[in-house]
């Protein structure tokens, strides 16, 4: 059995980085939206990962941590406006009419 | 473990360690005491340790502090947020001395500044001790403007004062910030502190549009931003800012992937400033949110992302300066132009401030793009008088919306000039800064950007940003001759009881409070006295332009 060469795990990365980048700006669910986000955080990871591995050096992967927590911060601060904007709205739709414009 | 030198952290230490008192505080609301005299003591006895082990300004200071938190439920019984808001104000003061304790230090010394610290992730030099200066000093000048407001819009919670604490950390770490790992902490506490105090008012729609556009826009620009750091480890093998710009200096690194990873970042640090075409999320942040919380913002969060843009341009990518240079200077141009024209036909008060920071981080990149000492000093000295103008500004702004309970727009403030002439001198000087006319700290720091983009050869981006001065200056003067040429609004209709006449007259003057007066007048104060005494800022400017490579 071979190894998968490192540059396929980069490809990848990048795969799943364009699809997150792909659903932020087409979808409107904002659930779906924070999940697009958190795509392209774990795409940013797997290259830190990747790229560590290449490098021959563990200082990625401890970004990786530092990312992992960030994240973590990022989905309770977006869910936690995510409630309060459907207790008062009742929906979760980013296109809903807007009140703030020129 | 030799390298880690508390000193070179201390202000950051003090606020991280204030808002974690303050939270505490606001747990045990029924015996405050239970919190604040352990806290007190141990910082008592930290602070006097301090003293003997030699350091003795931050030790006072901490010592001071101690004495002050058991004090603080004696002196204010009963009001919970007015300790809170005491307890922050106090904590940003003693950051705001270990701050110029830290500068005097480096000064003293002789080229002690321009170190780094916490091996490698810090920069000890002339940004980070800046963008401290106007990051604590935007912070201590915000609470007091805030209380009175927010406590009125029944808004004042106890996590009000902690958050604007961890902003500023985060701000500050921002500007220090001399690695990748640092650099994104630093950014995403900031980031997620401001998410939530945009969001503060959570039955206010408004406030929650806010919010949410703000984290939606905010999240996916720091995850290009990380993507692009990312690809910048993979090319260059290292987290550091100077390894990665020595990294880049040298022909082995895969040009296509330093592209991709250049982009990347720009595109993230872009959305960050609120540069022209990735500014579009600032005019319904700035609308929407509470205006404390947007002064808050114009003017510490303008100053930290700057400090990122400086540092990631002039440290991690100085190779490639002929690439990223004209790029950056036709988004300057762009977000100059587009930030005066677009300020033009808006009639919320809190909009058109909104767009005028797009123009001034225009203005602002100018001496980012001019890639020399003098621009990092004009674009730092640039950042502080924009700061201290346009919290003037929003101080009015505050004074207004208090009683109008609403939006301020140019028809409410129609007749300022009669009905309250303090305020409107107070509101037009700021807007003659944010313009740069003479006399005005405005003029201070806009001068010192044009000069250096002109020593730099950047004759034609200097043009744009004169031709834009002069559009935006028509907005900013426009809103001058509401408040003065135009007849304040009939308080009382005609047809109005005569027992009503006493509180409708009431209803056109503004709200002031003692915090909110000392705050809006102190900023208008260094509006003047930096407009008239430039020499002091300079000195420190051309003194700080010092970047750790």
């Amino acid at each position: 059995m071979t190894a998968i060469p490192i540059g396929a795990h980069l490809i990848l990365a990048a795969l799943i980085f364009t699809v997150g980048l792909v659903g932020v700006l087409i979808r409107r669910n904002l659930i779906v939206l924070f999940m697009c986000v958190e795509l392209m955080l774990n795409a940013v990871n797997l290259t830190l990962v990747a790229a560590s591995r290449i490098w021959g050096a563990a200082d990625g992967q401890v970004f990786t941590f530092f990312i992992i927590v960030v994240a973590a911060a990022e989905v309770v601060v977006g869910l936690a406006i995510l409630v309060n904007l459907f207790f008062r709205r009742g929906t979760v739709d980013v296109d809903v009419p807007s009140l703030l414009r020129s | 473990m030799s390298d880690l030198q508390p000193g070179q952290l201390a202000p950051e230490l003090l606020a991280t360690a204030a808002a974690l008192v303050l939270l505490l505080l606001a747990v045990s609301r029924r015996r405050p005491q239970l919190v604040m005299l352990p806290v007190g003591l141990g910082s008592i006895a930290l602070g006097a340790w301090m003293v003997l082990g030699g350091a003795v300004v931050p030790g006072a200071v901490v010592g001071l502090l101690g004495v002050a938190a058991p004090l603080l439920p004696v002196l204010l019984p009963g009001r919970p947020t007015l300790q809170q808001a005491w307890g922050g104000g106090l904590a940003l003061a003693g950051a705001l001395v270990l701050t110029g304790w830290q500068l005097a230090v480096a000064l003293g010394d002789g080229g002690a500044l321009g170190v780094t610290g916490w091996r490698g992730s810090i920069a000890v030099d002339g940004l980070a001790g800046f963008t401290r200066i106007t990051v604590y000093l935007s912070a201590l000048l915000v609470i007091p403007m805030g209380y009175g407001y927010l406590q009125e819009r029944r808004i004042n919670r106890a996590e009000v004062e902690p958050l604007i604490l961890l902003a500023a950390v985060g701000m500050a770490l921002l500007g220090a910030a001399n690695d990748l790992v640092t650099i994104v902490v630093a950014l995403e506490v900031l980031s997620f502190a401001l998410y939530v105090l945009a969001g503060l008012a959570r039955r206010d729609r408004r406030s929650q549009e806010s919010s949410l556009k703000y984290f939606v826009s905010g999240a996916v620009a720091s995850a290009v931003l990380l993507y692009g750091m990312a690809l910048l480890y993979l090319a260059t093998g290292s987290l550091e800012l100077p390894a990665i710009g020595a990294a880049l200096g040298s022909v082995l690194v895969p040009a296509a992937l330093v592209a991709v990873a250049l982009v990347l970042v720009a595109v993230g640090v872009a959305f960050k400033v609120a540069l022209a075409p990735f500014h579009l999320w600032a005019p319904d942040v700035y609308q929407g949110a509470p205006t404390s919380v947007t002064a808050l913002m114009a003017a510490a969060t303008k100053a930290a992302a700057f400090a990122l843009l400086l540092r990631m341009a002039l440290v991690a990518f100085p190779a490639l300066g002929d690439v990223w240079a004209p790029a950056l200077a036709v988004l300057a141009a762009a977000s100059m132009l587009y930030g005066a024209v677009a300020a033009l036909v808006q009639a919320d008060l809190k909009r058109i401030l909104a767009y005028s920071s797009v123009t001034h981080a225009g203005y602002a990149a100018i001496g980012v793009v001019a890639r020399s000492t003098d621009g990092l000093g004009a674009t730092m000295t640039y950042l502080l008088t924009y700061a201290v103008g346009s919290l003037a500004a929003f101080g009015v702004v505050i004074a207004v919306e208090r009683r109008r309970r609403g939006e301020v727009t140019l028809a409410t403030i129609r007749g300022l000039g009669r009905t309250s002439p303090l305020l409107a001198g107070i509101l037009a000087l700021a807007l003659l800064s944010l313009a740069g006319i003479p006399l005005t700290a405005g003029f201070v720091g806009k001068l010192e950007v044009f000069r250096a983009g002109v020593a730099a050869g950047w004759t034609w981006l200097v043009v744009i940003g004169v031709l834009s001065s002069v559009v935006a200056a028509g907005f900013y003067l426009r809103i001058a001759g509401v408040m003065f040429l135009e007849e304040a609004p009939d308080a009382a209709p005609a047809t109005g009881d005569a027992d009503e006449d006493g509180d409708d007259e009431d209803a056109r003057l503004p709200v002031l409070s003692t915090g909110l007066s000392a705050a809006t007048a102190l900023s208008a104060a260094l509006v003047l006295v930096v407009g008239l005494q430039p020499a002091l800022l300079l000195e420190l400017a051309a003194q700080a332009s010092v970047l750790v490579r």
